[in-house]
């Protein structure tokens, strides 16, 4: 059976996050206090980040049980990383946790516990900042996604096979990106597939429409590409993303069109959802 | 506080703990815990231990300055507070003493002591640890022989102990079994344990795959559960401390096992790890790898605890006892272990191509071979002996006979199978020598692929593009033939106009020309006034047949000369065309008469109507209605010809990208499949340096099989049928 290969720091998997970074990303998304799509998408991804490090820290520190790239595409392709890992791809999840960009400090209101409420200052490790310049040039950060799931499959055969994430506002503006999203997902490891997943950043409001089953509900033929260019959620996700209150089918794709804030950071949850670490 | 702990509360994440912790004062009540301070991270933020269901935090508290271990819970466990409250208070009637070391750990669970975000959640407070886990503890110790030894027996009197007390600790694995200074067991995370007070409740845990039965089950939740584990424990230590360089071998640095794993527990016949431990030199690791492989498919409550004296070779309480069924290595040799693909996560079978290790059933050309061996060995040798025969030709039966016997041999299905497992072992063995090669021909296949990959998809897309070119043109077709007929349509249309007009003068002149006859016949010439004609003239006329002005049409006038004189001959034209000379009507006469019939039609024609009767009028234009219309029915039918095309040619698109995009679909389908076949052998060719002892052994085991089907153990066959 597919996708139940166990994750471990002798056969890793990898995770490449595509992030639009073209100029409509500064337009607000949908949810309660409006803010730039972009800052969304690179807070929500800088969140992963710390948690996926929590997730596999042990006693003598983070595993490598992933390696992570984060891309971006927009006036042009490449790693997004900032920092000491800058011009980095698929970086070991050791390295990215010992090496974020920067810490930032950020106050939080908390109750105090005694009815009120009080200012408390937390650290935030950033790895990327938000960028929003240029057209979606999606075809060729698929493109680039591809060279790494190639690489990745051929250099651990067994592994869980590579995750790709495309957080996208709009459409390709390099062409059809079906193509290039089949090729991603040709590849394969002994356990399966390379997994494409997909999320529309809302700029209405309205909505979500999250990991659906067919394409009948959506409202044009841009979602309809999004939707045929997605994998299908393994088991061990669709099993998690019901336990989140999600909607799911056999055949339940890993997309979420239309999405706020709040979609954001649980497709990100689902979608980099392990098998078992180990 | 927390009112939402129904049964499926959401919890926070290790990161969300993680933020909480930074600030201790906030987020803790207990005093213990209230600003206790985090073992930090390299980027200053706290460290966390996670597992699958908590993540752990160090923290030395400001009050006391002990340091705990905080567990925070990241996915809600049913029952949580009373699972804990059964353990702990099972845990405090242990007497400490009567325990073989004090591998207990104290605990407490905390509801409601840490706040994340607005709401409150349980925390489990424990001692921290000084220990390290029992894979860092053998990476660092497995020479050692005389401590591992100690080791193995440690392990097995803590099992002894839980056992003692109807307890399992439901993961039992190398990072909850932590090993102190002094070489005694600690057991940590009791998240999964069994304690009496909780018999008849489910398991909140299934434990490490790596050190679990296949068997087991959700539903496996009482004081048997821990008894695989602890016998691939048990084995892994006794194995080490009989032969350290086994840890080298088939310990893999950063694995999550010790030397087994679950690939092995749940296909032990193409295990690579297990032939090392059942063909090793020590009995004790024989037997004791025996066991466990015999265990592997048993429901647990049927497993026997470890032994409680120091194991002692050969007398397993179960190894023999156990059923066949389920005793895999029973039926598949341990040869097979290099014959059966690596990766499998099915049940264990028997291996359809493994040879037998004897032969069985005689076909008829083994019972042909068996009468003629005797024959030709005993008859000629008798005649030879009498005789009878020369001793030259002796050889040539024997001869005959030695080749059918070697083909009956060569073709029975026995010494088929042989021959084929020993090329794939062959093969499997060239692979582990040569990897450089194998991974170079699989790199080489690789390209190859990719490359024609490539070329289909570049075919694909040169294939869409013409379908729309050939799409495009079909309709640019369409729509150009509907212009066209369009055109020669609208010519005939504004025609029509003209022809109607045409056809409606044309009407009221013949209308006309009609009148003017029927008065040209009322105008009678015996009733008119003729200068110069009377009676007897008219007479005359009426003879001729020309009694009104519609019986002639006019008048010719010939000149003659006849001998110098000129004279006039007046020839009137009757209706029809004939002329006639009328005696008496000269050329004055005849002009006269002409001129009456003349002023007769301009008086007809004055008098004549200038319209056309509505009722003919009527007729016409419904004529040309007609026509309008039908013209009109061409034009629509044009149009719809047109649309037809256009949806054939629509629907011949739709249908080529239908094809195009099923036949790109199975393309995929077919490259993903022969991408993960090219994963699998990748993994093969690695596995395979691993597992060459494994190879070496089953080729030697091959031959030994080779022996057993010899030609002579063949020629006993034939003629014993044993």
């Amino acid at each position: 059976m597919a996708y139940t290969a166990e994750i471990s720091r002798t056969n890793p998997t990898c995770i490449v996050f595509l992030v639009d970074q073209s100029t409509s990303m500064t337009d607000p998304i949908g949810g309660e206090v409006p803010q730039k799509k972009a800052d969304v998408v690179a807070d929500a991804i800088n969140r992963l980040l710390t948690e996926l490090s929590v997730k596999c820290a042990k006693e003598e520190g983070v595993r490598d049980y992933f390696h992570v790239a984060v891309v971006g595409y927009g006036a042009t392709v490449g790693s997004a990383f900032a920092g000491a890992l800058t011009g980095r791809d698929l970086v070991p999840l050791s390295e990215v946790a010992d090496n974020p960009a920067r810490v930032d400090d950020r106050t939080k209101k908390v109750p105090d516990g005694a009815g009120g409420l009080v200012e408390m200052s937390v650290k935030f490790p950033l790895w990327m900042d938000p960028v929003a310049h240029g057209g979606t040039p999606m075809n060729r950060a698929l493109k680039y996604a591809e060279t790494l799931v190639a690489g990745w499959t051929e250099r651990y055969p067994a592994s869980f096979p590579p995750i790709v994430i495309n957080l996208t506002d709009g459409e390709s503006t390099d062409g059809d990106p079906v193509e290039a999203a089949n090729s991603i997902t040709a590849h394969a490891t002994a356990d399966g597939t390379a997994l494409l997943f997909n999320l529309h950043v809302s700029a209405s409001g309205g909505s979500p429409v999250s990991f659906p089953d067919s394409d009948a509900d959506l409202p044009d033929s841009h979602a309809s590409t999004l939707f045929q260019m997605s994998s299908p959620l393994p088991s061990h996700m669709r099993s998690y993303a019901a336990s989140q209150g999600q909607k799911v089918s056999e055949t339940t794709r890993g997309f979420v069109y239309n999405a706020d804030i709040t979609s954001v950071v649980q497709f990100l949850d689902i979608g980099t959802r392990a098998t078992e670490l180990r | 506080m927390a009112a939402a702990a129904g049964p499926f509360r959401q919890f926070p994440t290790g990161g969300e703990y993680s933020e909480a912790m930074q600030n201790t004062h906030l987020c803790f009540r207990h005093p213990e815990l209230k600003g206790a301070v985090p073992e930090l991270t390299k980027i200053h933020t706290p460290k966390a231990i996670s597992g699958a269901f908590a993540s752990v935090f160090s923290l030395t508290s400001a009050a006391s300055g002990r340091r705990y271990a905080v567990k925070c819970f990241t996915r809600h466990i049913p029952d949580q507070e009373m699972r804990y409250e059964a353990i702990s208070k099972q845990l405090v009637t242990l007497d400490s003493t009567a325990l073989s070391q004090p591998w207990k750990m104290g605990f407490e669970y905390l509801p409601d002591a840490i706040l994340v975000g607005a709401e409150r959640y349980p925390v489990l407070k424990m001692e921290w640890v000084e220990a390290v886990t029992l894979s860092a503890w053998l990476d660092t110790h497995h020479h050692d022989s005389a401590a591992v030894a100690r080791l193995a027996d440690r392990f097995s009197e803590l099992a002894a102990d839980l056992v003692a007390h109807d307890i399992a600790h439901g993961d039992l694995q190398h990072g909850n079994l932590l090993v102190a200074d002094d070489g005694t067991l600690r057991l940590v995370d009791y998240d999964g344990m069994y304690v009496p007070a909780l018999s008849g409740r489910e398991g909140t845990e299934r434990g490490h795959r790596n050190y679990q039965s296949p068997a087991r089950g959700d539903e496996d939740f009482d004081s048997h559960m821990d008894r695989f584990s602890a016998w691939v424990i048990f084995l892994a230590l006794k194995a080490v401390a009989a032969d350290a360089r086994l840890w080298a071998q088939l310990h893999e640095r950063h694995g999550e096992y010790l030397l087994l794993a679950e690939d092995d527990f749940k296909n032990p016949s193409a295990s690579s790890r297990f032939p090392a431990l059942l063909a090793h030199r020590d009995q004790t690791v024989r037997d004791l790898a025996d066991q466990v492989r015999s265990l592997s498919w048993q429901p647990l409550d049927a497993l026997p605890p470890l032994p409680s004296a120091p194991v002692s070779a050969p007398t397993l309480p179960l190894a023999s006892a156990a059923p066949h069924s389920a005793d895999n290595g029973s039926t598949l040799p341990s040869w097979m272990s290099g014959h059966l693909p690596p990766v499998s996560s099915a049940p264990p079978a028997e291996d359809p191509d493994a040879p037998p290790t004897s032969f069985t059933g005689r076909r008829a050309l083994d019972v042909l071979a068996a009468v003629l061996l005797p024959i030709t060995v005993f008859v000629p040798a008798i005649l030879c002996a009498a005789g009878v025969l020369a001793s030259l030709l002796l050889p040539l039966p024997l001869t005959a006979t030695a080749f059918l016997t070697w083909a009956a041999h060569r073709t029975r299905s026995e010494t088929r199978l042989l021959r084929k497992h020993v090329r794939a072992l062959t093969k499997r063995r060239w692979q582990a020598t040569h990897p450089d090669k194998a991974t170079n021909e699989l790199h080489r296949q690789r390209m190859e692929f990719d490359s024609a990959e490539t070329k289909r998809k570049a075919e694909l897309t040169r294939a869409q593009q013409e379908l729309l070119d050939r799409h495009q043109r079909e309709v640019a077709a369409a729509d150009s033939g509907k212009i066209k007929k369009w055109a020669a349509i609208d010519r005939k249309v504004s025609s029509l106009d003209g022809e109607l007009r045409a056809a409606m003068d044309q009407a009221l002149a013949t209308e006309r020309a009609t009148f003017v006859q029927e008065e040209l016949r009322k105008a009678r010439i015996a009733t008119a006034r003729l200068q110069g004609i009377g009676e007897k003239l008219k007479g005359s006329l009426a003879m001729y047949g020309i009694s009104a002005a519609a019986d002639f049409t006019g008048i010719r006038l010939i000149s003659t000369n006849s001998g110098g004189y000129a004279s006039t001959t007046a020839l009137i034209v009757k209706t029809g065309g004939r002329e006639v000379n009328i005696k008496g009507i000269g050329a004055a006469k005849a002009r006269t008469l002409d001129a009456w019939r003349q002023a007769q039609i301009s008086a007809a024609q004055s008098r004549c109507t200038i319209r056309l009767s509505s009722a003919r009028r009527q007729s016409i234009t419904s004529d040309f209605e007609r026509r309008r219309a039908q013209h009109s029915d061409e034009r629509r039918k044009a149009e719809a010809d047109a649309a037809t095309q256009r949806a054939q040619a629509q629907q011949r698109l739709q249908d080529g990208r239908v094809r195009l995009s099923a036949q790109d679909a199975a393309a995929l389908r077919l490259a993903q499949q022969q991408r993960q076949a090219f994963a699998q052998r990748a993994l093969q060719i690695q596995e395979s340096q691993a597992d060459l002892d494994s190879v070496n052994a089953s080729l030697a085991e091959a031959r030994r099989i080779r022996r057993a089907l010899s030609h002579a153990r063949y020629l006993r066959f034939a003629l014993t049928g044993h």
